[in-house]
């Protein structure tokens, strides 16, 4: 599938890489000649150096045969053009990055398929993390009926020391599936004798209204945040600043620069907006740091996150979530002092892979620190699986079926759950599996 | 400073001013009044006259600096105080320059304080003169100018700013001159409206064409000594919904015409009701024990024609208990809503400074917090904070200044008005009320204030009209200064 990219920023070149590694043929658009250059030495891909939203750079890209455009430059003008430009040369779906809130009406923007704001899914994201205090991933599915949650496993958790077959006899009366375990930098699909180790990063399948369980297994306490600290004044530390505020969340903001403070005030009404510098002991101290639940650096800069997250620990804070830019350091760092870490690239990349249709197979989330990635499918009835339980189908070692969703309804699988034709599956899988998985359920 | 440039101005609304007298001299005719008519026309025609030869002849066509067009205003609003009181002079109503300037001055800033004890002993040319310059003044005479005549040219935005009420004019149009133009007809349909309920009810024709002129001006004479207080029930309901409506900015009625939600969702307009909401309670909890429908009613318009600046009087709220008149006071610091006809402070204003108080207080709380003055959800920018603030210092400097100043007079004449007397004529005067309390309460007149009070109030009725600054800028050397 011919997939076109315009704009070469975090989000497009990350997109470009990650697609062009699953076998897609990816040609991207970038109008700095340098950023270009260096793409082109990087990637599998053809790199055009160019505007985005002109016909003659667009019929170069051969969009006359392109199945999907993702317009992701830094201005919603270019990208919205640029959709336009694809539809008018009949690209059936065209996604588009879209940051003022204005532009996006309920009837969407004409030539644009899909429309993604990176900061805002981040956001959103950020929100549930905090509702959810101490994990570092919620994936909800079928509105929230399934969660999987990603945690690090305490030293005194149930999982820790036990294989997963040893567990499930003590752990009953709900339904929960381990369904990936990082270790190291590894990452495990779970079987049933993996062993799980104090400090793993695991990822648990449950129904919705189970999570509390499924956090005491991980050794961590669902409890609700009162109060919120947020240091650095970007879109996204804006953005989640105000979601929190206006769902009832006392939210400080701390940024050092007084006139972007001063916006942000502005905009809003309810977020206290301090001005500081975000790192500093004694601005938190003064802004009763020892009353905040839990603290998420979003600033532009790792290293103030990284600074702050650790400072705010010392200081007594139980959660800290920290955005990074820098992909290595989500493992490197999660455990030692930060809680979890984000990245508005990952988020982007979520929310675009999602509509990047691969077969009947979607993606619904990729996680930080895993090759594993979030599957959502449709059993056709032709697939060999129909009517066999899930021990039978002969899944492969490497992916798990984590929910089903069937007529409606959606629960967590046994051993012995038979798959129907129409079924909607979620897997969990490492990239190596998904053909297989594809042959499997819709051939 | 171009002298001519202003002069130009002032001459072209002199004259308008004189042409707006005919109104007067046709009515007197249609009365019987002949020598009423007459007088009145040879008033005009001095006005006129003057008017024109300062325009024609002294004054020159060219485009106005901002701070010209403050002292143009300025200096317009003292010759038409000045010009409009001529009728009064010539038909012999009214005895004596100082109080028929006062008189005159009371009617185009819409204060509506008179120093006659019984307005019937006018006749009815007189008694429409007298509410007419209330009408003109309300809206604005130079606003009426921009819209209807040419001659203003571009510089008559900076003009139209320094006359219209509130820290920002609202544009409906890209034009300024087609939204003055809008704005006037709103105007001039209310009263219409206003008109027709009156005369329904208990009121003649021109009873009701003169209230209604005084109401949506914000104003408040009447024709009767009793104001209000002689007519019916329905007359007063009539008009304490007018009073609200004319105490509300003309341009939200303009799009509330469009679209009536616009009203509830005008954070301003909110609050402006939630003002006058309180202070009726206040008055009828005060009030308390006699009927029912009539303390309600009396504290409603009480309430309604104090917060507007309209300075109407069922009740004589001067014989209320003390802790109600000082509430009485108090409110004629309120004001209606900016782009209004009402005077004093300002629902605006008076939202902006409690939520930048409320900043500040926060400020100490989070003393690195970075805190937004807001009007509803929107935010206020800094210089309009500023702004609003140094109006209210310099508000509130004026009224005690002033009311020292009128106790000086009365103490140095033996004649011993108190000090509820001065301070309340000062807060009456400078938010264009009407009248105060003690010894110039809703029942009294000014006609007994010393001749040196009487030009004190007069003054600081414009002062309050044109909200202070483009008449203390006539009192600057900078500006004056080649």
């Amino acid at each position: 599938m011919r997939i076109i990219i315009v704009g070469a920023g975090a989000v497009g070149s990350h997109l470009a890489e990650r697609l062009s590694l699953e076998g897609q043929d990816i040609v991207v658009i970038e109008s700095d000649p340098v950023r270009a250059a260096e793409l082109q030495g990087d990637l599998d891909a053809l790199v055009i150096e160019g505007n985005g939203a002109s016909r003659t750079v667009l019929r170069e890209a051969g969009v006359g045969d392109a199945q999907l455009m993702i317009a992701v430059t830094s201005s919603d003008a270019v990208n919205i053009l640029a959709c336009q430009q694809a539809a008018s040369f009949d690209v059936p779906t065209k996604v588009a990055r879209v940051e003022d809130a204005s532009l996006r009406s309920s009837h969407g923007i004409h030539g644009v398929d899909v429309i993604i704001d990176p900061g805002e899914t981040l956001a959103r994201e950020l929100v549930r993390l905090v509702r959810k205090g101490g994990v570092s991933e919620v994936v909800e599915f079928a509105d929230g009926a399934l969660t999987m949650l990603g945690g690090y496993v305490q030293p005194d958790a149930p999982l820790a020391g036990l294989s997963l077959g040893e567990l499930r006899a003590q752990v009953t009366g709900w339904d929960w599936i381990v369904a990936a375990i990082v270790h190291d930098g590894d990452t495990l699909v779970a079987r049933g004798d993996s062993q799980i180790a104090a400090g793993d990063h695991v990822l648990v399948m449950s129904a919705g209204k189970d999570s509390a369980e499924a956090l005491a297994l991980m050794g961590l306490e669902e409890h609700l945040a009162q109060k919120v600290m947020v240091l650095g004044g970007t879109r996204v530390a804006e953005l989640t600043a105000g979601l929190l505020s206006r769902s009832g969340v006392t939210t400080i903001l701390i940024d050092s620069d007084p006139e972007r403070c001063r916006r942000i005030s502005e905009d809003n009404d309810r977020v206290v907006v301090v001005c500081g510098d975000p790192t500093d002991p004694r601005v938190m101290e003064d802004e009763g740091v020892d009353g905040v639940d839990v603290v998420l650096a979003l600033s532009g800069w790792d290293e103030v996150n990284i600074i702050g997250c650790l400072v705010a620990k010392a200081l007594g804070v139980p959660v800290t979530v920290s955005r990074f830019h820098r992909f290595e350091f989500v493992h490197l760092l999660a455990g030692v002092g930060i809680d979890s870490g984000v990245s508005s690239r990952l988020a982007a990349a979520n929310a675009i892979l999602r509509f990047v249709r691969r077969g009947r197979i979607h993606s619904v989330a990729t996680f930080q620190d895993s090759d594993s990635e979030a599957i959502e499918l449709q059993v056709e009835p032709s697939s060999p699986a129909v009517g066999k339980t899930l021990v039978d189908i002969g899944l492969p070692k490497s992916a798990i079926v984590g929910g089903v969703m069937r007529n409606g309804e959606a629960f967590v699988p046994h051993g012995d759950t038979v798959i129907m034709a129409g079924d909607r599956l979620i897997l969990l899988a490492l990239p190596d599996a998904i053909p297989a998985v594809e042959r499997l359920f819709a051939p | 400073m171009h002298l001519r440039r202003l002069v130009y101005i002032v001459g072209a609304v002199v004259a308008a001013i004189g042409v707006s007298m005919l109104a007067a001299v046709v009515v007197a005719l249609i009365y019987g009044e002949t020598s009423d008519a007459g007088w009145i026309a040879l008033a005009a025609l001095i006005t006129v006259a003057a008017g024109v030869v300062a325009w024609r002849l002294m004054g020159r066509k060219g485009e106005l600096t901002a701070r010209e067009g403050f002292a143009a205003v300025g200096l317009s609003w003292f010759a038409i105080a000045a010009f409009g009181s001529l009728p009064y002079l010539l038909t012999g109503s009214i005895d004596g320059p100082t109080n028929a300037f006062f008189e005159t001055a009371a009617g185009f800033t819409t204060t509506g304080s008179s120093i006659l004890p019984d307005p019937a002993v006018l006749g009815k040319g007189m008694l429409l003169w007298r509410a007419l310059t209330q009408w003109l003044g309300g809206m604005g005479i130079i606003v009426l100018s921009v819209a209807i005549l040419p001659l203003l040219g571009v510089g008559g935005v900076q003009l139209a700013r320094a006359e219209s009420p509130g820290p920002h004019p609202d544009r409906l149009t890209p034009r300024f001159r087609e939204t003055a133009r809008r704005l006037w007809w709103v105007y001039v349909g209310i009263t219409a409206l206003e008109v027709v309920l009156l005369t329904a009810g208990d009121m003649s024709l021109f009873e009701g064409i003169a209230h209604a002129f005084t109401t949506m001006s914000t104003g408040g004479f009447g024709t009767d000594a009793r104001s209000l207080g002689a007519f019916t029930a329905y007359s007063q309901w009539v008009v304490i919904a007018f009073m609200i409506l004319a105490g509300t900015s003309f341009a939200l009625h303009f799009r509330g015409l469009q679209n009536p939600r616009e009203y509830g969702r005008h954070p301003e307009f909110r609050l402006y009701v939630m003002i006058l909401a309180g202070a009726t309670l206040f008055f009828v909890i005060g009030e308390w024990g006699g009927e029912v429908a009539g303390t309600v009613r009396d504290s409603l318009f009480t309430a309604v024609s104090l917060v507007t600046t309209t300075g109407y009087a069922t009740a004589d709220f001067g014989a209320w208990v003390s802790g109600l008149q000082i509430a009485a006071v108090g409110l004629m610091f309120v004001g209606g809503m900016a782009g209004s006809t009402a005077g004093a402070i300002k629902t605006y204003r008076i939202g902006v400074l409690t939520s930048a108080g409320r900043a500040d207080l926060r400020r100490v709380i989070h003393p690195r917090g970075v805190f937004v003055a807001r009007l509803g959800s929107e935010p206020v920018p800094d210089a309009i904070v500023e702004s609003v603030q140094s109006f209210f210092v310099f508000y509130m400097m004026l009224f005690m200044t002033g009311t020292v100043a009128m106790g000086v007079i009365e103490s140095s004449l033996g004649a011993g008005l108190d000090l509820v007397t001065s301070a309340s004529a000062v807060a009456s005067a400078l938010g264009n009320i009407g009248p105060g309390l003690g010894d110039v309460g809703p029942s009294a007149n000014y006609l007994a204030v010393p001749a040196a009070g009487k030009w004190l109030l007069s003054f600081l009725m414009i002062v309050g009209r044109l909200e202070i600054f483009p008449v203390l800028l006539l009192f600057t050397r900078e500006l004056w200064r080649k």
